[in-house]
């Protein structure tokens, strides 16, 4: 098992900063997630560390030891790109092959482990076909099977299932998590679409425009989000109106709320969240409960089968409800709008973002 | 209408083609055919007599145009593929200069560049040996090669060789297995014309060579220019039908080539054995 490193890494482009003074560590056997949008830096990061890319600054250890110096081809770090990039000119068997037959290893011994690898990804019946005959599902199969072969320090999956549809994609994403349980190869999956992360890896991180903004554990990430940006990144949200802050209360649209728990980390410059699901409607004059709701018309409703979301105008301001199953409110409707105050979010705002890359630099 | 023209087109070219084909072949079919008579008078092969006779310079020129024109093709190619990669993939400064520089032999007459060589070949002794000759073949070729690969890199990008370092190749491994493999047909095409460039090369090799080194083409060209249409003719056919088999055999070998780097696995796994 390896574990991976990069140090204040940059990579520069046509005098733009495609990746900034990045830091990431992963550890033996982990596999992790770079989240981002499109452009953010991500397939850089992946080239960077396996070699094919050279970083302006920064460094790279593997197990310990700076890679800087070693070649792609002696790194030990495998990419599986998403568009697969298999050899057209070889047999499905072949590309399998292809890793081993650099290394020298006798015919024998190749042949053996293409049997075995063709049998682990299901694609027996397939070995000697050419790459233009199978589907992209069996493509992407191959792409890893071929991966995995040379049996990878670190394997980088380059957004491995954006081209396959949602049945696929979900098969596809069980298969791999297997695999990296069963073989605990050190794993970096590179991403732009939350579920992947979230379904697949023990630490997220989210880049934007080159810049890694946080890295955490899923829940970390989904529960206390450091900037509305990433929270934004893992789903709709809110962003609560402010009315006033006093030393112990924060009076908002949505009602006021204690500094306690949570809350305490709220400063001036903070933001608070709040996810759709962790705003409730009730009936008008409902008077269950003590805390006194704030009235609202629903003025949209989208009926998704599993969830039903709701847009729920409070004051002139819009603000996003989901309920489980079918709600029952309809448009026009007047409700009560609570919120649990335990699901509330705080987040710095913008400034104070810069602040924190400053931090990271000194790291 | 448009399939009418284009049929017309086709048969126009065609007969281009074959018409004079087929009065070279006649030609050196017959025994003679004085001018305005319509039929030959008998047919003979008196020309490929003479030049398949035991002690003809034909043979012996023949053998020296294949080398000459292979190991010229070897080294335009060897000089054209990595030049042609490197307009094709990597950005440099200056680069749209060198891609219209490396087209000057097509711009530029061959006699003004024979001519601009020829002080410097013999300074170098290069003039009157077949080094010289083949060293010179080069540059009229060196224009196609570097677009045909420019065009096909552009088209193929890096990306499979890339994959192929991830995947443990070192630099010669990749070219070998990946890097070869995906542009042969961009070296059958190139090698094919610039392997033809050489081998009807007339002028390059007469200056630079200067008649010490006999190819085939210094052979033919007299029976051409004194009218001996016979013997031209015999010349021609006996040119085009080797020049076809070396085309032949050299795109044979690279097929071969090809097919071998499917991978062992791809001969076990034979499309057979996955029905069976
Ligand atoms: N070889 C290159 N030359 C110049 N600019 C490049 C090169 N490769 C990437 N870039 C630029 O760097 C930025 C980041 O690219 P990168 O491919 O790392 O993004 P990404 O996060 O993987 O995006 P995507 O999700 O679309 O794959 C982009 O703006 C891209 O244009
Ligand atoms: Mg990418």
């Amino acid at each position: 098992m390896t574990e991976v490193k990069l140090q204040n890494i940059s990579k520069i482009y046509n005098g733009e900063e495609t990746v900034k003074n990045l830091n990431l560590k992963v550890n033996k056997g982990e596999m992790i997630s770079l989240l981002g949008p499109s452009g953010s830096g991500k397939t850089t990061t992946l080239k960077i560390i396996a070699g094919l890319v050279e970083a302006e600054k920064g460094r790279i250890f593997i197990d310990g030891k700076s890679v800087d110096h070693v070649p792609t081809q002696k790194r030990g770090a495998v990419i599986v790109f998403q568009d697969h990039r298999l050899f057209p000119h070889m047999t499905v068997g072949g590309n399998i092959e292809f890793g081993l037959r650099m290394q020298r290893v006798p015919k024998e011994i190749r042949r053996k482990k293409v049997q075995e690898m063709l049998k682990f990804v299901g694609l027996e019946a397939h070995g000697g076909k050419f790459p233009g005959e199978i589907s992209g599902g069996q493509k992407q199969r191959v792409a890893i099977a071929r991966g995995l072969i040379v049996s990878p320090k670190v394997l980088l999956l380059d957004e491995p299932f954006s081209s396959l549809d949602q049945r696929l994609k979900e098969e596809m994403r069980s298969f791999i998590v297997d695999i990296q349980r069963t073989l605990k190869i050190t794993t970096i999956l590179v991403s732009h679409d939350k579920e992947d992360a979230l379904v697949t890896s023990s630490k997220i991180g989210v880049m934007f425009d080159g810049e890694l903004i946080q890295y955490g554990t899923p829940e970390e990430l989904y529960e206390s989000p450091k900037s509305l940006e990433v929270a934004r990144f893992f789903g709709e949200i809110n962003e609560v109106p402010l009315i006033k802050t006093e030393e112990d209360v924060i009076h908002t649209v949505l009602g006021a709320f204690r500094k306690k728990g949570t809350l305490q980390g709220f400063e001036k410059g903070s933001k608070l969240l709040l996810r759709p699901e962790a705003v409730t409607l009730s009936k008008e004059g409902n008077d269950y409960s003590s805390d006194p709701g704030i009235p609202g018309k629903i003025t949209n409703r989208i009926y998704a089968g599993e969830k039903t979301y709701y847009e729920v105008e409070v004051e002139g301001l819009r603000i996003k409800a989901s309920v489980l199953g079918r709600g029952i409110w309809q448009v026009e409707d007047s409700v009560e709008i609570r919120t649990l105050e335990a699901s509330l979010i705080v987040c710095r705002g913008k400034e104070a973002d810069n602040t924190m890359g400053a931090h990271n630099e000194k790291e | 209408m448009k399939r009418g023209l284009s049929r017309i087109l086709l048969i126009t070219l065609s007969l281009s083609f074959i018409l004079p084909m087929m009065m070279v072949l006649i030609w050196s079919a017959t025994v003679s055919w004085p001018f305005p008579e319509i039929f030959p008078r008998g047919f003979g092969l008196r020309g490929f007599q003479e030049i398949f006779r035991p002690g003809s310079p034909a043979l012996y020129s023949l053998l020296t145009s294949i080398r000459i024109s292979i190991i010229a093709t070897l080294l335009t190619l060897g000089i054209t593929l990595p030049g042609g990669k490197a307009l094709g993939i990597y950005e440099f400064p200056g680069k749209s200069f060198i891609k219209i520089f490396v087209l000057a032999p097509l711009i530029i007459s061959p006699v003004a560049i024979g001519m601009g060589v020829h002080g410097t070949f013999i300074r170098m002794g290069l003039t009157n040996t077949e080094l010289g000759v083949v060293l010179i073949h080069i540059v009229p070729g060196i224009p196609y090669g570097i677009r045909i690969f420019t065009n096909i890199f552009e088209l193929v990008g890096e990306d499979l060789e890339e994959q192929g370092k991830v995947l443990g190749a070192g630099s010669v491994q990749t070219f070998m297995h990946i890097t070869l493999p995906t542009v042969i047909p961009g070296i059958i095409s190139a090698g094919s014309m610039i392997f033809i460039i050489s081998f009807s090369q007339y002028f390059l090799t007469f200056l630079i060579g200067g008649g010490s080194v006999q190819t085939f083409p210094l052979l033919m060209v007299p029976y051409i220019q004194s009218g001996d249409r016979l013997m031209a003719a015999s010349y021609s056919v006996v040119f085009i039908i080797v020049a076809l088999m070396v085309l032949l055999a050299i795109e044979k070998t690279l097929r071969l080539y090809y097919r071998k780097q499917s991978g062992i696995a791809g001969v076990f796994y034979s499309r057979k054995k996955v029905r069976s």
